[in-house]
């Protein structure tokens, strides 16, 4: 299995087709590597980088509180999510035991994060 | 009651950043509004119910200062109403602009695959008139026209389902925003939240268990979080146990959205004919609603008689006498399209255990189980019809007179008398 960080993440060469229907789906390319554009599609993004890949990919989890990057395999709840390994915010299982952590959550989103695309 | 507002309500997010889970969705979104790209497009946030689309437009407008002109009724929904707000060379925006502290109004069309989904009343029509570019070799060279082309305001769409074939063709006029179920850990923050908010004892355990049964609806841990907290004792995760798995909830959401949206009775029948949902909780769950549907009390008594009707047909469902399903489902079908009033979407109760778990702790309700169902033999009414309709009345004659023969004929003990008497308001 290949981790990969949505931020950025090198493919071997994909071919134009695969290429072309990479970035429809939510792909960037910028000189040599790769990020997660759009989050929309990142099932069907993580269908194709497995075919070209020949083997399973997972993306790292960031976490929303202290943006560290995480894996799913860690937690107790994969059984049950139905965004397991999808590139997506969660929260790691260090912060998940801090106290007050809803307004923590708050006061992080509410800083002007949002206007950003640091969340990305 | 331990509380007369629901949570959901109580906890509707009034900030972006109150809203759980989604990021990338809220970021999207953000960004939309605060570009311009607004005018190019419109925006439909999709994605399964009870995961903060309604909760984000209104949360975003409070922050961002829009005035949200909402339009849910399924009636005015009409390419002409449309086309008036959002169209080009309206004259509504303009008035608007000139009040200093906001930045002007937002069209929400909410629930767009209840509504254009149905019966499109031109609906579609509009958003696709209001957004198409026309690219013609004509339009390039005057560039005015391309400048008034687009919206006067933002427009956003809110949908369960974008594949829906009524909506297909607005994919290409809308910048798609998904949501997704709530992941588990972030459903737990927000429920912790609530019970310090609420004086809620719970287990970490507990909480977790609740949103993990949550399917990744928010709305739906919340009300199980409060019923399962209206006891008022601590929370324990066995406790839990009792909920109603809720990864069917899409099922309960459809249904209720479905029968009650309707604008007749077959469109009713034909939700109904779908469901997955079992007849008990389906009753159940229209009594819960019906009030939220029907405001008119006249109305809303023809309603409740529609469906005593049917809770008398489903006591005789039996396996052989599948035949009276038809006329189970035709008379609760006219009882959700009693109301005169074009629908407004609301927030569902569901599922149904939340009545029962609200008013009766369990001891007491295996014995009012039990009353009813002596009482509901002796009168040939489902055990449901027993609580509602006869027991409030039993319970008022006895009061008046206990040693009136009715407790006899009942055979009801001193344990399901004394329960009968002193208990609260149904
Ligand atoms: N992500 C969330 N964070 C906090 N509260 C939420 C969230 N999602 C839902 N809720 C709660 O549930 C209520 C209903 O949510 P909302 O109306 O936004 O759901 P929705 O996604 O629009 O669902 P539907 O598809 O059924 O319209 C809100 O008022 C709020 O109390
Ligand atoms: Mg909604
Ligand atoms: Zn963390």
């Amino acid at each position: 299995m290949q981790v990969l960080n949505r931020k950025s993440f090198k493919l071997p060469f994909v071919g134009k087709d695969k290429f072309v229907r990479l970035t429809r789906v939510g792909l960037g390319y910028d000189g040599g590597s790769f990020h997660v554009r759009d989050n929309n599609n990142v099932e069907k993004i993580v269908d194709i980088i497995s075919d070209v890949l020949g083997e399973k990919v997972s993306f790292f989890q960031t976490c929303v509180l202290c943006g560290q990057d995480f894996l799913c395999s860690g937690c107790r709840h994969q059984d049950l999510c139905p965004t397991k390994d999808l590139p997506l915010q969660c929260i790691c299982e260090n912060c998940r035991a801090t106290p007050k952590l809803y307004d923590q959550y708050v006061k992080n989103l509410g800083s002007g994060k949002l206007a950003s695309t640091e969340l990305r | 009651m331990k509380d007369e507002l629901m949570w959901v309500e109580k906890y509707r997010p009034k900030r972006i950043a109150e809203i759980v889970g989604n990021e990338e969705a809220k970021v999207s979104f953000v960004e939309w509004l605060r570009s311009n790209r607004w005018r190019k497009k419109a925006a439909l946030l999709y994605g399964p119910p009870g995961v903060g689309k309604s909760a984000l437009v209104h949360a975003a407008a409070n922050e961002l200062n829009f005035k949200i002109i909402e339009m849910n009724a399924s009636d005015i929904r009409t390419e002409k109403a449309i086309g008036k707000i959002a169209g080009p060379a309206t004259t509504f925006v303009a008035l608007d602009k000139f009040s200093a502290n906001t930045e002007g109004s937002l069209l929400f069309l909410d629930e767009v695959d209840g509504i254009f989904g149905v019966q499109d009343r031109g609906g579609v029509g509009a958003i696709l008139k209001i957004f198409a570019q026309k690219k013609g070799r004509k339009e390039k060279k005057t560039k005015e026209r391309k400048e008034i082309q687009g919206s006067q305001i933002p427009v956003v769409l809110a949908a369960n389902d974008p594949d829906l074939r009524k909506l297909r063709p607005l994919r290409k006029v809308c910048h798609l925003i998904r949501f997704r179920k709530v992941r588990i850990p972030l459903i737990v923050v927000l429920l912790q939240k609530i019970c310090l908010m609420e004086h809620v004892t719970a287990g970490f355990e507990a909480l977790e268990a609740i949103a993990r049964n949550s399917g990744g609806d928010v709305r739906s841990a919340i009300n199980d979080l409060q019923t399962l907290s209206e006891g008022g004792e601590a929370l324990r995760v066995q406790d839990v146990a009792s909920l109603h798995p809720r990864n069917r909830s899409f099922d309960f959401a459809d249904t209720l959205k479905g029968v009650f949206s309707a604008k007749s009775s077959q469109e009713a029948m034909s939700v109904l004919n779908s469901t997955t949902i079992d007849f008990d909780s389906l009753v159940l769950s229209i009594h819960d609603n019906l009030p939220l549907r029907c405001k008119d009390p006249v109305e809303l008594g023809v309603a409740y008689d529609l469906l005593s009707k049917a809770d008398v047909f489903r006591g005789r469902i039996g396996l052989e006498n599948w035949r009276l399903l038809k006329y189970f489902f035709s008379l609760i079908s006219q009882a959700t399209t009693v109301s005169s009033q074009p629908f407004q979407p609301f927030d569902f109760i569901f599922p149904p255990m939340r009545i029962i778990a609200l008013f009766w702790t369990k001891g007491k309700r295996v014995t009012l189980e039990a009353l009813c169902a002596k009482i509901g033999a002796r009168c040939h009414v489902s055990r449901r019809s027993a609580k509602l309709d006869f027991v409030p009345f039993i319970k008022a004659i006895l009061k008046e007179d206990k040693s009136a023969p009715l407790g006899a004929w009942f055979q009801l003990d001193d344990k399901e008398m004394g329960h009968l008497m002193n208990m609260g308001r149904l």
